[in-house]
């Protein structure tokens, strides 16, 4: 079993956090977005206590999403990365190649939704000729994606093309207009809202405004049906503690006073 | 049946496609890096662009749909990594161009959308992308990774 974290880290100095969710959640690879710690220090925090040595994988174009794993870094290679993304290639001795794509998608404040379900379509025509590239579809699409798993970007067919449901994902893919598109399954739909263990979304925003969500399911794993198998609803958390620190105010929202203003979510496949 | 086409439909003092520009320079990245990093520009199909920030259009304009250009950084010895530069948008009218790309400030990187309105300011645009800090090092990464790959698979 291999264990992912994805953080969003506001550009906090959160080494020591880092390091407890390596200790209590015994995470092989993390992936971080707005990481501000160098690789050198964040080694430094996550290497002190742990019986595991973490390993840096190397960045080529990507500068905003740092990769550390506890398999040394030869195991991941790049196969694309563009301003907002990176493709990379896990290729673990006997273990299933698996196709991880990171993305920290542009914002709200800097893009209207046209603009970032635009960018989805591109990125997902990445991910496609990236599957090509690496001969399979054991792909997960992991990050930050600043857009609802209902939103045009994730839900478009020529977008992320991410469904609610397992069943509907394993169909493989669905022809529109002549096209066809291969889906995503989006486990975040089933941790929406207070009936889901955890809390209710991974960032909390609040505007005097009509329409206010106020909990938004920003950070997501997207899964290829070719990894379903290998993957298991119960083994997707958002996270509301580093195992000895809370992430949470009193009121039960992400504290970015103490931690982010995201929570990290974790998940693990059977590779 | 008379032929009522014109003789030609080129004309010599139209500006070069959008696309031509692009590739004219892709061409020129591998004899500068030793074919360690060269460039290519894919298609992208047609795609809805974002006509409402152009400045020169009213602020309700509905988004158009434009055939869209992806420009890449290639490292043959990385097992052909690709790094998407930048992309381009143009209607069939080829002019203006929308310049997708991400400008790096001190501060952050932020996604820009701009536009060229004849050949010259594209030129002018790729020129200032080409030659942008974080161009210029994601280049000298791909080539120093890529003479490692090198010096690492040379038979002893």
């Amino acid at each position: 079993m291999t264990v992912f974290a994805f953080w969003n880290l506001h550009n906090q100095q959160l080494g020591h956090m880092i390091a407890n969710l390596a200790a209590t959640y015994d995470v092989d690879v993390f992936l971080l977005a707005e990481c501000s710690m160098g690789p050198s220090q964040l080694l430094s925090d996550l290497n002190t206590n742990g019986s595991s040595l973490y390993h840096y994988v190397r960045n080529i174009g990507q500068e905003k999403i740092q990769i550390y794993t506890k398999f040394p870094a030869r195991f991941v290679t790049s196969v694309l990365d563009g301003p907002r993304y990176t493709i990379r290639h896990l290729t673990l001795p006997a273990m299933a190649e698996l196709l991880l794509v990171v993305s920290h998608f542009p914002s709200k404040v800097n893009w209207d939704e046209h603009s970032q379900a635009a960018e989805s379509v591109m990125l997902a025509q990445e991910i496609a000729q990236a599957e090509i590239d690496v001969g399979h579809q054991r792909t997960v699409l992991v990050g930050d994606l600043n857009m609802n798993p209902f939103e045009p970007g994730v839900v478009n067919a020529a977008g992320l093309h991410a469904v609610m449901s397992k069943n509907i994902a394993l169909n493989g893919s669905r022809t529109v207009q002549g096209k066809s598109y291969h889906y995503f399954y989006n486990p975040m739909w089933s941790l929406l809202g207070d009936a889901s263990d955890g809390p209710p979304g991974t960032h909390y925003y609040s505007r005097s405004s009509h329409r206010e969500l106020f909990w938004n399911m920003f950070d997501q794993v997207l899964i290829r049906p070719d990894l379903l198998d290998r993957f298991n609803n119960r083994d997707l958390r958002i996270l509301d503690t580093d195992g000895r620190t809370t992430l949470l105010t009193a009121n039960g929202l992400p504290d970015s006073t103490v931690a982010s203003d995201h929570l990290p979510i974790l998940f693990t496949l059977n590779l | 049946m008379k032929d009522l086409w014109p003789d030609t439909f080129v004309d010599p003092s139209q500006p070069k496609a959008p696309v031509a520009v692009l590739r004219e320079q892709a061409s020129l990245l591998g004899e500068k890096t030793n074919n360690l990093v060269t460039a290519e520009v894919k298609p992208l199909g047609r795609q809805i662009g974002k006509a409402q920030n152009d400045p020169f259009m009213p602020p309700d304009a509905e988004p158009e749909e434009e055939f869209r250009y992806i420009f890449y950084l290639i490292a043959p010895a990385l097992d052909h990594y690709r790094y998407r530069l930048f992309t381009i948008g143009n209607n069939i009218e080829l002019y203006p161009v929308t310049l997708y790309w991400s400008q790096e400030t001190e501060e952050s990187t932020k996604e820009q959308v701009t536009f060229a309105y004849n050949q010259e300011d594209l030129e002018e645009m790729l020129a200032n992308i080409f030659r942008a800090p974080k161009t210029q090092r994601v280049i000298r990464a791909m080539l120093l990774q890529s003479e490692e790959r090198e010096a690492d698979d040379v038979p002893f």
